[in-house]
């Protein structure tokens, strides 16, 4: 996993899942690597193997630090299983999904 | 954490009680069922669901539980794949439908997925370990979808095991909520025979404790602007202090208050020990058990509490299922008990104010006196079933007619029992009657002292009157003027008024004379006429009546046709409303049709 800064966007890259093992450790890292001039958060999930409740807990955990202050999640590329589980829970309403 | 049994369409695995050994568990089985020809998504699916029920399988683990291993079966046909996890949590019920959370929630997804991807999910719960049961057909469809999964020839003797283990568990589960009816009926029984729910409480928790294997209970129930009030506890320790609910401080801490605030069981255990500052402490210690709120139709009745003081032993399912059905059982109970007292209060009360109602219609004169040359009428109108208002004429010794009217400070049966009182007085003390001042004198002494002991008081009004003489002697404690109309339409209020009978023992009642002229209307009254209220609240007041008044005796009304139009005037005034006070008049007018007029 790492992370690269462009301006007001902050983007976590190389992701290998965001599962119940992980997911603590991903929202504590995101924490560490978000600075006050980010309003946009992109979580680009194309390397992700696999997402589970628990690695969606976290980016709602995401969604809800940013939206106090008018920020926002994108989600980048989510493979199809990723992207159709996101729909099966609306949570593509709160999320902006982007497939670049 | 090797397969074990990697037959070419069924196997199994086990892994250690931690969420990071769910990842590898997943892609084991994810690797076994890509070998037996799943497409991409299948994968994923069946990968996702294994997921979220290992993650909830290690994550509610019960406490002694947490180094015995989870397990996970799997076998795959042709048309069909079943997945078996075997978790050692207390287990809970798969609900048939499960609703997605808030949007911003961060966790409770996993149920919904594990429901949205399979064709079939079940939960056995067992005493020692639960199986939830998972069944999703293959894509493509079989050929033959109407028929189940068809079990390979390698795998039968390893599926009529799981056969076996989930009727075990069936049978366990159908077991408890065997036992649980068996002891339901057994408490009816006992039920018929106990006339108050709490002492059936207390009977029968030690024997529901003793199912449970509970080492004790606690049973609080809501009263009525207090609180939880303890009504039964073993063993029994000082835990007698009510819990308010409206306490957010202790509320906080207590176990108890949460489960009743939040109307949902509260378990606790060593990970979620009970608070020192928690009053359940002191019972509880540092063990394990639950809370659990006692509510029908949204209403509050109590909460019951058990447990266990060693902290590695939770209750199995079907305890838990039997602590809560007892407690819904005695909160049905205890809800009809007190739905029953409520109705049969109602029905003693409405009998109570019938009788009393009764009696004061007794007290009214059935027939009042003929007087030559007048005519007289009363009206009384209770604003409730039973009032305090009251109206006597009658014709002493002396010939002389006494018109009293008399109104007791507030309503009901206290009120109507004062009036039937103050009757029975007046009319001992009839020979007084030519000195209304001293009547009202009279009846104040001997009515003070069980008027002033419940903190009440009569306004009343005398009208003596001798038809051969054309004058009156009035007297009034405290009562609204009479009115008096003369044959040419005037009117005037008279007035002389001293204290209400019950105010102050020895309260001199001064008289005046008034003289009647031709044609008079008198109106004794009392203030429920002119405080009758319209829509907007506002008062009739008294010039309606006097106009009223003066009207008839200008015309030489008949007294019937008067009081018509008096009830009239309040009705129309009221417009609908509902008389806050008892309405009462007295109408004495003289017979114009003796004067030569018309």
């Amino acid at each position: 996993m790492r992370t690269e800064k462009h301006g007001e966007t902050l983007l976590l890259t190389d992701i290998p899942t965001l599962t119940s093992d992980n997911s603590r450790v991903f929202k504590e890292y995101f924490h560490s690597a978000l600075g006050p001039e980010h309003n946009i958060v992109e979580v680009d999930l194309a390397t992700a193997r696999s997402v589970d409740s628990n690695g969606l807990g976290a980016l709602i955990a995401i969604h809800k630090a940013l939206s106090p202050r008018g920020g926002r999640v994108r989600l980048l590329n989510p493979p199809p299983l990723i992207a159709e589980m996101f729909h099966l829970l609306e949570l593509d309403k709160i999320f902006e999904i982007i497939h670049r | 954490m090797e397969p074990q049994n990697q037959l070419a369409r069924c196997f199994s695995l086990e892994i250690v009680c931690e969420l990071s050994a769910i990842r590898e568990a997943c892609q084991r089985s994810r690797a076994a069922l890509a070998a037996a020809g799943l497409t991409e998504e299948e994968l994923g699916h069946w990968e996702l669901m294994l997921a979220e029920a290992g993650n909830n399988a290690v994550r509610y683990a019960r406490p002694g539980e947490k180094t015995t291993p989870v397990r996970f079966e799997i076998s795959v046909n042709d048309q069909w794949v079943e997945a078996r996890v075997v978790d050692h949590t207390p287990g809970f019920d798969l609900p048939d439908e499960v609703e997605l959370p808030p949007p911003d929630s961060e966790n409770g997804r996993g149920l919904y997925l594990i429901k949205a991807l399979s064709d079939r999910a079940s939960y056995f719960r067992g005493r020692r370990e639960n199986h939830l049961l998972l069944k999703k057909r293959r894509m493509p469809p079989g050929t033959n979808p109407t028929v189940g999964p068809e079990i390979a020839d390698a795998s039968l003797p390893k599926k009529f095991a799981e056969a076996q283990t989930t009727l075990d568990l069936m049978t366990e589960e159908l077991a408890s909520a065997y036992e649980s009816l068996s002891t339901i009926f057994r408490f009816s029984a006992e039920l018929a025979e106990q006339s108050q729910p709490e002492e059936f409480a207390r009977k029968w928790l030690g024997e529901v404790g003793k199912i449970a294997a509970a080492d004790w209970f606690i049973l609080r129930l809501t009263e009525e602007g207090q609180g939880l009030k303890l009504v039964a506890s073993s063993p029994a320790v000082g835990l007698r202090q009510t819990l308010s609910l409206g306490n957010a401080g202790v509320g906080e801490a207590s176990v108890e208050l949460r489960a009743a605030n939040f109307q949902m069981d509260v378990w606790f255990d060593s990970a979620h020990p009970i608070a020192e500052l928690d009053p359940l402490f002191k019972l509880a210690g540092p063990g394990t058990g639950f809370s659990h709120p006692m509510v029908i139709n949204n209403r509050l009745l109590g909460v019951l509490s058990m447990g266990r003081h060693q902290t590695d032993e939770s209750f199995q399912a079907g305890q838990v299922s039997i602590i809560q059905t007892f407690a819904d059982f005695l909160g049905i109970q205890i809800r009809n008990t007190q739905f029953q007292q409520q109705q049969l209060q109602s029905r003693l009360t409405a009998r109570e104010l019938e009788i009393a109602a009764e009696i004061q219609r007794s007290l009214l004169p059935k027939k009042l006196p003929a007087i030559p040359g007048f005519q007289l009428v009363g009206h009384y109108l209770s604003a409730r079933q039973v009032g305090g208002d009251f109206y006597d004429a009658f014709v002493t010794r002396e010939g002389g007619l006494l018109l009293a009217i008399a109104d007791v400070m507030g309503k009901g049966v206290p009120a109507a029992m004062f009036a039937a009182i103050f009757r029975s007085q007046l009319r001992a003390g009839a020979e007084r009657a030519a000195n209304p001042g001293a009547l009202l004198a009279w009846l104040n002494r001997s009515l003070y002292a069980d008027l002033d002991q419940v903190e009440m008081f009569i306004t009343a009004q005398l009208v003596y009157f001798k038809p051969g003489e054309r004058s009156i002697q009035l007297a009034s404690a405290g009562h609204p003027p009479l009115l008096l109309a003369d044959g040419d339409g005037r009117v005037q209020a008279v007035e002389d008024s001293g204290m209400p009978l019950g105010i102050m023992p020895d309260t001199v009642y001064t008289e005046c004379a008034v003289a009647l002229p031709r044609g008079v209307n008198l109106l004794l009254f009392t203030d429920g006429l002119t405080e009758a209220r319209d829509r907007e609240g506002n008062l009739l007041w008294v010039g309606p009546l006097e106009k009223c008044l003066a009207r008839a005796a200008k015309n030489g009304q008949s007294v019937e046709q008067t009081k018509a139009e008096l009830i009239a005037l309040v009705a129309a005034h009221q417009d609908g409303v509902a008389p806050g006070d008892d309405q009462t008049f007295l109408l004495l007018a003289e017979n114009r049709t003796d004067q030569g007029r018309t």
